[in-house]
């Protein structure tokens, strides 16, 4: 790992040019941990309580810090710091100013590393500087997210009743394993628990809404402060979507008639004290103060399920040919995979979150259901980046749609898909909804015998070009060329457009998807 | 460093040493699918550190970078590590 992102302490680790400045902007940030003697004392005496010792007094955080940055606890010396840290706050609240910033920090750690160096500085300056409020900025930003975590609690409470007490609600088979069961984080790099029942057999895959990828809680070293579109997994994702997304996603499974191929999935509101806040000293499950409510996605668990390199390796094993590996993924959930893949225009389409079960019948005879997980990242704002391995890996991409698979998708209506969207908050997501369905009806009905793989083709067109540009017909050469981004080559004359395509995409690496995923190759 | 399966300690991904990739062969000589699909597309670069990586947004197994993307983004962002472990 290289010098300009972590060390393993879970501290940042800066380049040495930055070095002066991570040293300087963590001496602000300890100023406000830094409260003075007297101020300890007063605050002491003001609650009745016996004046802090010296070792009490000097609040070095317990966070590593990076080697060379010597961090000064207790007193501060620097009297423009000292003013500039916190004017008018409170001893107390700069002592837990301070221990958040420490905290805060120490979560964000992953940032620079996925987003370049200049996040890190940013960091460091919003823990330095004071805000509108006097405090900090960087606990300015937390304090607003918060908000915003604790409103959108409230703005889908209502909904969320209501789903509980329906017929075929999930809730009370969740409420009854959550009570007595145990919520252990997983290691991926999103905010994912797994409520695993009594016996210790995993049930459900919760997701709070606030650990995930970016956001304000999340444990892995990638908690952020921002909302703003550079800083988000994806540019056209919002943060703090991905529940309504996931439920949303499932609720368009169901009514496509695809809902089998991807676990049942509802959004929830949890209570357990094994979620995780920012300033929480530890990453570890139960350390919470307390127990927390969040705004959570509930995803049934996939018993036996083994990921596509596992699969590859198993069937390896036991001797089977490649073309009896093809023949153990059924072409019907392999095909409705890619249509809801399609309708929701996933970004995250990774052959990791393809996973294939391992099930036997009656009669002894073994079976491999095909699922996908993990639509969190569906529903974009705009159609860019759309994702799907699948295109890569199998000959299955190559067979018509399947009658029914148009059926499907033909009956799929742009209003009722934009109601659903609109009742999960996700408004902005309609219009790219509409174009992409309008496309796909436009392709399938101009193509009675349109192909998996032409479709997942014309997809990445969509999410390169203009919506016209899955629409066309086009001649081999085009479609292999056709990666590159949207008002690339404008201005230019056909011929050079492709060239030019052709250029990008290589260096984007979606040529090969087209090499592999062109009809005749 | 290498990553290898937590149920299946016989599975490995991949191989990084001395700044080159070595990807196991199935026991039938066909290369894995995991092989295949670093071939065919790759790691996808984050946007903010595309300049780190020859301004490409994927890189595939045959650049020289691969081995720092599968380091640096893929097993910290790709890699279900529930499943999968970085040892060295």
């Amino acid at each position: 790992m290289p010098d300009n992102i972590i060390s393993g302490a879970g501290s940042f680790k800066l380049p040495e040019s930055m070095k002066a400045t991570t040293a300087k902007a963590l001496e602000g940030k300890t100023v406000s941990t830094a409260v003075t003697a007297k101020q300890k004392e007063s605050t002491a005496s003001t609650r009745g309580e016996a004046a802090p010792s010296k070792a009490e007094m000097h609040d070095t955080p317990k966070t590593p810090l990076p080697s060379g940055v010597a961090v000064h606890s207790g007193e501060t010396k620097d009297p423009k710091i000292i003013a500039s840290a916190a004017p008018a706050a409170s001893a107390e609240a700069l002592k837990t100013f301070g221990k958040t910033l420490v905290t805060a920090l120490d979560k964000m750690e992953g940032l620079p590393m996925i987003f370049g160096k200049s996040v890190g500085k940013k960091l460091l300056s919003m823990a330095q500087s004071t805000g509108t409020s006097e405090k900090p900025q960087l606990i300015e930003a937390i304090e607003q997210r918060r908000s915003e975590i604790a409103g959108k609690i409230e703005e889908f409470r209502p909904k969320i009743e209501e789903a509980r007490h329906s017929k075929d609600s999930m809730h009370t088979e969740f409420e009854s394993v959550l009570a007595t069961g145990t919520l252990e984080r997983t290691r991926g790099a999103g905010g994912a628990y797994i409520l695993k029942d009594e016996a210790g057999v995993p049930q459900f895959i919760v997701k709070p809404n606030d650990e995930d990828l970016f956001c304000l809680n999340n444990t892995k070293g990638c908690s952020s402060p921002f909302l703003d579109t550079q800083y988000r997994a994806r540019n056209s994702k919002p943060l703090y979507t991905s529940v309504q997304t996931a439920a949303c996603c499932y609720d368009f499974a169901k009514m496509a008639g695809v809902d089998s191929i991807t676990p049942r999935i509802a959004m929830m509101i949890i209570k357990s004290d094994a979620f995780h806040d920012v300033s929480d000293p530890s990453t570890t499950t139960k350390s919470a103060d307390g127990i927390r409510e969040k705004l959570c996605s509930v995803q049934r668990f996939i018993p036996n399920a083994r990921d596509l390199n596992a699969i590859d390796a198993h069937w390896d094993k036991k001797g089977f040919s490649e073309d009896e590996q093809e023949a153990l993924v059924d072409q019907k959930r392999f095909e409705d995979i890619n249509i809801l893949t399609w309708i929701t225009g996933d970004s995250d389409g990774h052959f990791e979150n393809i996973l294939i079960g391992e099930q036997q019948d009656e009669k002894g005879e073994t079976s491999y259901p095909i699922s996908r997980v993990d639509f969190d990242l569906s529903f974009m704002e705009k159609n860019l980046q759309y994702r799907n391995d699948l295109s890569l890996i199998s000959s299955h991409c190559d067979k018509p749609l399947s009658s029914s698979g148009r059926e499907k998708i033909m009956n799929l209506s742009a209003t009722g898909g934009g109601e659903l969207l609109d009742s999960y908050g996700l408004s902005g997501s309609k219009q790219a909804f509409e174009k992409r369905i309008k496309v796909l009806h436009d392709m399938i009905s101009n193509n009675p015998s349109i192909t998996i793989t032409a479709i997942n083709e014309r997809m990445y067109l969509l999410s390169t070009q203009d919506p016209e540009a899955p629409l066309k017909s086009y001649e081999e050469e085009q479609i292999k060329a056709s990666g590159a981004p949207k008002d690339a080559g404008k201005g230019l004359d056909p011929k050079q457009q492709i060239e030019r395509a052709r250029i990008e995409a290589s260096e984007q690496g979606l040529e090969s998807i087209r090499k592999k995923t062109s009809p005749g190759e | 460093m290498k990553i290898i399966s937590r149920s299946n300690p016989d599975l490995c991904l991949v191989e990084i040493s001395n700044g080159k990739a070595t990807f196991p062969k199935k026991i039938s000589g066909k290369p894995t699918f995991f092989e295949t699909i670093m071939q065919k597309r790759g790691v996808e670069i984050p946007a903010g550190r595309v300049e780190d990586f020859g301004n490409k947004h994927f890189i595939k197994a045959d650049n020289p970078l691969f081995p720092k993307a599968i380091e640096e983004i893929y097993c910290n962002t790709m890699l279900d590590k529930d499943r999968y472990e970085v040892v060295d």
